[in-house]
């Protein structure tokens, strides 16, 4: 018996008798996370869990309400509570009606749950490795503070009163470790993760290994002087640029005219060698899912080609009144509002290869980690950016050393014009941005006077 | 109480049953509301409701923890047991404690719960924060205004008998302007609250959140880029402690100290910062944004002096690091809900009053920066690097606060920063921040007065 569609069916008919429409998302799944410390089993947590949010429109106006008891007492009681949200935001100055998605024909996308038995001595046994393996590359490894295994199983359903009812199921493994090394005074860490949804695919030796390595690579890091510099991004670090570009991709922060990419369909403003696409069908992305938070179909979307803004990304309401196609990328959880974000946003493949790039300039910085985040100094509402990051040094094609302490300032949108080199290959991570390395013809870098 | 305490009971008894060392459980009920109005209009009104228990266990040093949405006798024994199973292996013969139930008086008092709360109050806020910022200036081009509000319940019990209900409650009103002068775009945030309910509001000067933002929005557009290298930096008070959150708070939580991964560890009763510091994390301050009653792990919250005159006095303890580390408990456990373990995490955590005046303390300035708002930061705890935005700086030439600069970002190492504080003002500030780390998102209030630091590294515009 589908008691959640039984339920639903019976709150429709409470909907009905309010002359509203509704919409239920549900999603759950469990988690565990296993982690090691000083070779000892240190983490053991499983979870549980399960959210129903429902969304109440009353022709111009929506409301919403969640809850984590899904019984049908509660189900009616959180429909309520949508109800009155949506009347609550009643304006006579909305115009716009809104609209449910009507059922469609969804891909399938067997990959994101491959059916797979793993013990739990195989588990524990990965999430050991991914830390033993980092401590035992060298002894200036000194610590791996952050290292373990998740295993997450999770599902999505939508239904709505216009007849929708779709869901998913998907499930992954993620590794990581996070690697510090010491040497005298000098201390550095490292992060290295991987995604992926066979667990056989996941190599825990490898990513422990990577770690340790790199946070070795960068023993002695050294200040730089201020200065302007080409910038070879890592294609790991690229994620940050793509991420300050991503909210003013969509088509509801241009309604809401805070996107700088307002009236500037058709428009040549990056790089002739940037070409942009989200793809939430990607096998390897770590957001792909086979429909939207509306449970509209995925479907890949090109943003830029050559340079050109090619469309905004939409759900059903943007879309209509910008009059543009749904590129089905509304996005919320149970808890949160309707709100449009890419799914995998995957930078094209350049031609040229990483040794290349480092000899394109007299100086080059190799930017290997952007180590506070956006939030350290990325403005939004202006594309400005500074950002504290570390990297390698290279001069005249040779690699000069390890650099850290400084902070790199630009804008994303003349960075995007400043490209003057894509990479050839790809590192499949797993992550919601696919990039390769990126150079950039010049930044501007504080470090010693 | 949410649950009777015999089901705490029977859970606990059931988690210890394969020879675990202690056991905990977190009880949660949760209200949620957030609201918002963009440009003078009602935009979004979302409630819920998180419902949930943790059990925790520890075998020596290992942790296992455990979640589960059904509050059900027969669920949360079945969870304990699954819990106990995972990794134990002893057989226990009998329950060797019996839980007591202990009442305590709150430091802190609540208005109206956000549910019984005619929300029409609350748009009424929100609309009045929007026409200030609009009558302020033609050039305003939107206004977003937010509430968020939280009513948590937690009921903790364990298996040294301990049984603690609590009620906490977090009210917060954000404001964002956007302005165009000139072809130019800026913005602004800013927000107030408490640990409390939203009659705050009808207290606090809304017209001065409001107008204060949009100047900051407008003088921005004015705003060069500041320089960059290294120089003297002149940090306001207030919301400035974030540097103090970054670039030592989180480097004393034992969640670092105790996997050797901090660059405190090992420093209890050394030097660690200049002698005109002194630093606390303080949980009983009454209706404070990072208070408490008790912390996620039932423990009374407490005031814990962390540095003394430039030396570390304690750090930010919570049971597990307290285990770790032989260092006692500050009562320091805290997450963001059930769905977390507790991890050592700080409160209000702040540098206190000096004795210096900020008159004084720009004028030692030859050439340097002022920074008066601060945006997010964050810190390696490994490495000591920390790093935070500058929202609104000014130079500072010849002693004297000139032109407005804007894009800064700063960023040093921990100990070399707290050694290079080298005056420490009378004027003592508290502000409201959201803290990330492994226990999830918590509020916890930053502050100091004005300090000034001898030389840091300016992320500008080389």
């Amino acid at each position: 018996m589908d008691t959640i569609k039984n339920d639903f069916l019976q709150i429709c008919e409470m909907a009905k008798k309010e002359n509203v429409q509704v919409e239920l998302m549900i999603t759950g799944g469990e988690s565990l996370k296993l982690g090691y410390q000083k070779r000892k089993l240190e983490k053991f947590e499983a979870s549980q869990n399960q959210m129903a949010g429902f969304r109440v429109v009353d022709e111009m106006t929506q409301g919403y309400a969640y809850t984590e008891n899904l019984s049908l007492d509660s189900l009616k009681l959180t429909f309520q509570e949508a109800l009155k949200n949506a009347k609550t935001l009643k304006n006579e100055n909305n115009k716009y009606k809104i609209k449910f998605a009507t059922p469609e024909k969804i891909q399938e996308l067997t990959f994101l749950n491959s059916a797979q038995e793993v013990s739990m001595q195989e588990k524990l046994k990965a999430a050991e490795i991914l830390e033993s393996a980092a401590l035992d590359v060298d002894p200036k490894i000194k610590s791996t503070p952050y290292c373990g295994l998740i295993e997450s199983k999770g599902f999505k359903r939508i239904l709505n009163s216009e007849g929708l009812d779709v869901s998913y199921q998907s499930n992954s493994f993620s590794g990581y470790t996070y690697s510090l090394a010491k040497d005298g005074a000098f201390t550095k860490t490292n992060r290295s993760s991987r995604f992926v949804r066979n667990f056989k695919e996941l190599d825990p030796k490898a990513i422990a290994e990577k770690s340790a390595k790199a946070a070795m690579k960068a023993l002695p890091s050294k200040k730089m002087k201020t200065g302007n510099y080409a910038a070879l991004i890592d294609r790991e670090e690229m994620s940050s640029f793509l991420a300050m570009l991503a909210p003013h991709l969509t088509a509801k922060k241009v309604l809401e005219g805070k996107s700088l990419l307002k009236g500037k369909l058709g428009q040549k403003l990056a790089s002739p060698l940037f070409h942009l696409l989200d793809d939430p069908l990607n096998e390897f992305g770590t957001s792909t899912r086979p429909f939207d938070s509306e449970g509209s179909p995925s479907r890949k979307t090109f943003l830029f080609e050559s340079g050109q803004l090619m469309t905004y990304l939409t759900d059903i309401e943007s879309a209509e009144k910008l009059g543009i196609k749904n590129t089905a990328n509304a996005t919320r959880s149970p808890s949160t509002s309707l709100d449009v974000e890419p799914s995998n946003l995957v930078l094209k493949l350049g031609q040229t290869a990483f040794d290349q790039m480092i000899k394109e300039h007299t100086k080059v910085v190799h930017i290997t980690h952007i180590t506070g985040g956006l939030h350290a100094g990325y403005k939004e509402s202006t594309g400005d950016f500074s950002l504290p990051a570390e990297g390698f040094m290279y001069e005249n094609g040779k690699l000069l050393g390890p650099v850290d302490q400084f902070v790199m300032s630009g804008n994303i949108f003349q960075l995007l014009q400043d490209i003057e080199a894509i990479g050839n290959e790809y590192d499949a991570d797993g992550s919601s941005y696919l990039s390769p390395d990126v150079l950039v013809k010049s930044l501007s870098f504080a470090g010693e006077s | 109480m949410i649950l009777p305490e015999i089901r705490l009971q029977k859970t606990l008894d059931a988690a210890l049953s394969t020879g675990a060392d202690f056991a905990d459980v977190f009880v949660e009920e949760t209200y949620s509301s957030q609201l918002s109005l963009l440009n003078q209009k009602a935009d979004k009104a979302i409630v819920g409701t998180l419902y949930g228990a943790g059990i925790r266990l520890f075998f020596g040093e290992e942790i296992v923890y455990v979640t589960t949405n059904d509050l059900s006798e027969e669920a949360l024994i079945k969870t304990a047991l699954m819990a106990a199973q995972a990794r134990g292996n002893q057989k226990r013969l009998a329950s060797a404690f019996q839980l007591k139930a202990s009442q305590f008086d709150s430091i802190h008092t609540y208005g109206e719960k956000p549910w019984e709360m005619n929300r029409d109050k609350k748009f009424q806020w929100m609309n009045a924060v929007d026409q200030h910022a609009r009558s302020r200036s033609s050039l305003v081009t939107q206004v977003e205004a937010n509430l968020l509000e939280k009513f948590q319940k937690v009921q903790i019990a364990n298996s040294n008998g301990l049984h603690k209900f609590d009620q906490r409650a977090y009210s917060r009103l954000g404001v964002q302007t956007f302005v165009e002068s000139e072809g130019m775009k800026e913005s602004s945030h800013d927000n107030a609250g408490h640990m409390g309910t939203s009659e705050l509001y009808d207290k606090i000067d809304l017209k001065k959140l409001a107008v204060e933002n949009v100047d900051r929005a407008l003088l921005l557009t004015k705003a060069k880029y500041a320089p960059a290298g290294e120089m003297p930096v002149l940090i306001s008070n207030s919301f400035g402690g974030v540097i103090f959150h970054e670039a030592c708070g989180h480097g004393l939580e034992t969640t670092s100290v105790a996997k050797n991964s901090s660059v405190f560890c090992g420093k209890l009763g050394q030097k660690v910062a200049h002698e005109s510091v002194t630093a606390i994390d303080d949980g009983t301050i009454q209706n404070e944004w990072g208070s408490l009653n008790i912390d996620d792990e039932g423990m009374p919250t407490q005031r814990t002096t962390l540095i003394e005159k430039g030396i570390l006095k304690s750090y930010i303890v919570d049971q597990m690091g307290a285990k770790q580390t032989g260092y006692q408990a500050t009562g320091s456990g805290r997450k963001q809900s059930y769905k977390f373990a507790p991890a050592s995490r700080m409160r209000n955590t702040f540098i206190d009053r000096g004795t210096d005046k900020f008159e004084d303390m720009v004028k030692d300035v030859d050439y340097g920066l002022y920074a008066k708002k601060m945006g997010g930061g964050s810190v390696n705890t490994g490495t000591g690097d920390y790093n935070f935005s500058v929202v609104e700086g000014y130079i500072i030439r010849n002693g004297e606060i000139q032109e407005a600069v804007k894009g800064a970002c700063l960023i040093g190492r921990g100990i070399e920063t707290l050694g290079n504080i080298t005056k420490v003002s009378d004027n003592l500030k508290l502000a409201t921040g959201m803290c990330g780390s492994v226990s999830g998102s918590i509020p916890a209030a930053v502050g100091q007065p004005e300090i000034l630091v001898s030389k840091m590294t300016v992320g500008g515009r080389a």
